[in-house]
């Protein structure tokens, strides 16, 4: 785990504070990532990070990838409380509704060469799932590090992380029985 | 612990996603809009805010104050000038009272009174004060106040002490200043309007003739 983490963070270190150094396009597109890991829809993604940055440049806030993770993540959950009735389900980890049900049902477009397998593994995953697997796996954030992003204790996350992975596993399973 | 495919998939999975170039300008440039457009502003955003904050709480405070200074101001000056003016026309009613200037009219009835005072322009009533409505009407003569046509009313108490009732229009500036009570030079003078009136009335304080 400890190494899966150091090579993460080789990939994108995680920032702590406000860089005026950061690309422009290195933002939004991994803002974008981001967006893709909770809505598993490419429009969708797309809106959301178009408008957490435009609340960000209204708002004169900073141009942080962990403020503009915040923002477009209020932005889902607040999406999907809109657009849904959600029974509060006893779940042991994630509790926000618009991030605990509901699975990908956007039919973006997939470009050329596109893991498609993949993609409709993590379709079947909730979208906090998703989103924990990329904080974890793309970002190279740590469970303590997710876990205040999500407002979730580090061994939720742990757990959350365990079972987002089998889950995946078994979708993949499912999508192409000779990979395990 | 060797890496996990199933991570490098997925990382690969989300490296490979990129928004649409026509997104990716829409957005740039939205930025770029910003930033240029603070570039020129010499305070930032916050600061402006707080600026406005602070200059508009200024703004308000002075206009508070200055709310406050004029209301006490006018206060203060409309007391004065009622003070003033009811020590004015307290002190005519009293010079008048003192001189006891013989009657041009006697009458006991007010009505009577009013018919033959015709140079008067108001109506001549009798007071319904309950303190001037007891006292017995000897007679009267014009007189003045302020510059206003007057009469000037004499009548007497159950114990024969002299009072002069003056009986004037209750101009605005009488209506709204000269009403209340004073001692001038020994005479007690009391002041007040009823209607279209003002009353004026005078006697020799107790203790003096």
């Amino acid at each position: 785990m400890k190494r899966r983490d150091e090579q993460a963070k080789e990939v994108t270190e995680l920032p702590k504070a406000e860089s005026p150094l950061i690309p422009l396009e290195d933002l939004l597109q991994r803002g974008y990532r981001y967006a893709m890991s909770l809505t598993h829809d490419q429009t969708s993604a797309e809106d959301l990070v178009q408008d957490a940055w435009l609340a960000i440049l209204h708002a004169g806030g900073p141009r942080t990838f962990p403020y503009l993770f915040s923002s477009i993540r209020s932005r889902f959950v607040n999406t999907r409380r809109r657009e849904q009735s959600v029974p509060m389900l006893p779940l042991d980890e994630a509790t926000v509704p618009g991030l605990v049900n509901g699975h990908a049902t956007g039919t973006g477009s997939v470009p050329v060469g596109f893991d498609r397998s993949l993609e409709r593994a993590l379709a079947c995953l909730r979208p906090v799932e998703r989103e924990v697997l990329f904080l974890s796996v793309v970002e190279g954030y740590t469970a303590d590090e997710i876990g205040r992003l999500v407002g979730q204790s580090r061994g939720s996350v742990l757990s959350l992380l365990h079972r987002a992975r089998e889950k995946a596993r078994k979708c993949l399973e499912e999508f192409e029985p000779r990979i395990k | 612990m060797i890496n996990d495919p199933l991570d490098d998939r997925i990382a690969g999975f989300y490296r490979g996603q990129f928004l649409s170039q026509v997104r990716l300008q829409q957005l740039q440039s939205l930025g770029e809009e910003h930033l240029a457009a603070e570039r020129k502003q010499p305070w930032s955003n916050h600061l402006l805010l707080g600026r406005y904050v602070v200059a508009g709480g200024f703004a308000a405070a002075a206009l508070i104050l200055a709310i406050g200074l004029t209301v006490y101001w006018k206060d203060g000056a409309r007391h004065s000038g009622s003070s003033s003016l009811l020590r004015a026309v307290a002190s005519e009613i009293a010079m008048n009272h003192r001189k006891q200037l013989a009657l041009e009219f006697s009458a006991a009835d007010y009505r009577d009174l009013a018919r033959r005072m015709e140079k008067l322009d108001f109506r001549l009533v009798a007071p319904a004060d309950p303190e001037a409505a007891q006292l017995h009407l000897l007679g009267s003569r014009y007189c003045s106040i302020q510059g206003r046509l007057a009469a000037q009313l004499r009548l007497r108490d159950d114990t024969d002490r002299v009072h002069t009732l003056y009986e004037t229009e209750a101009s605005q500036k009488l209506r709204s200043a000269a009403v209340g009570e004073i001692k001038v030079a020994n005479v007690r003078v009391r002041t007040w309007t009823d209607g279209d009136v003002f009353y004026g009335l005078a006697v020799a304080d107790s203790g003096s003739k």
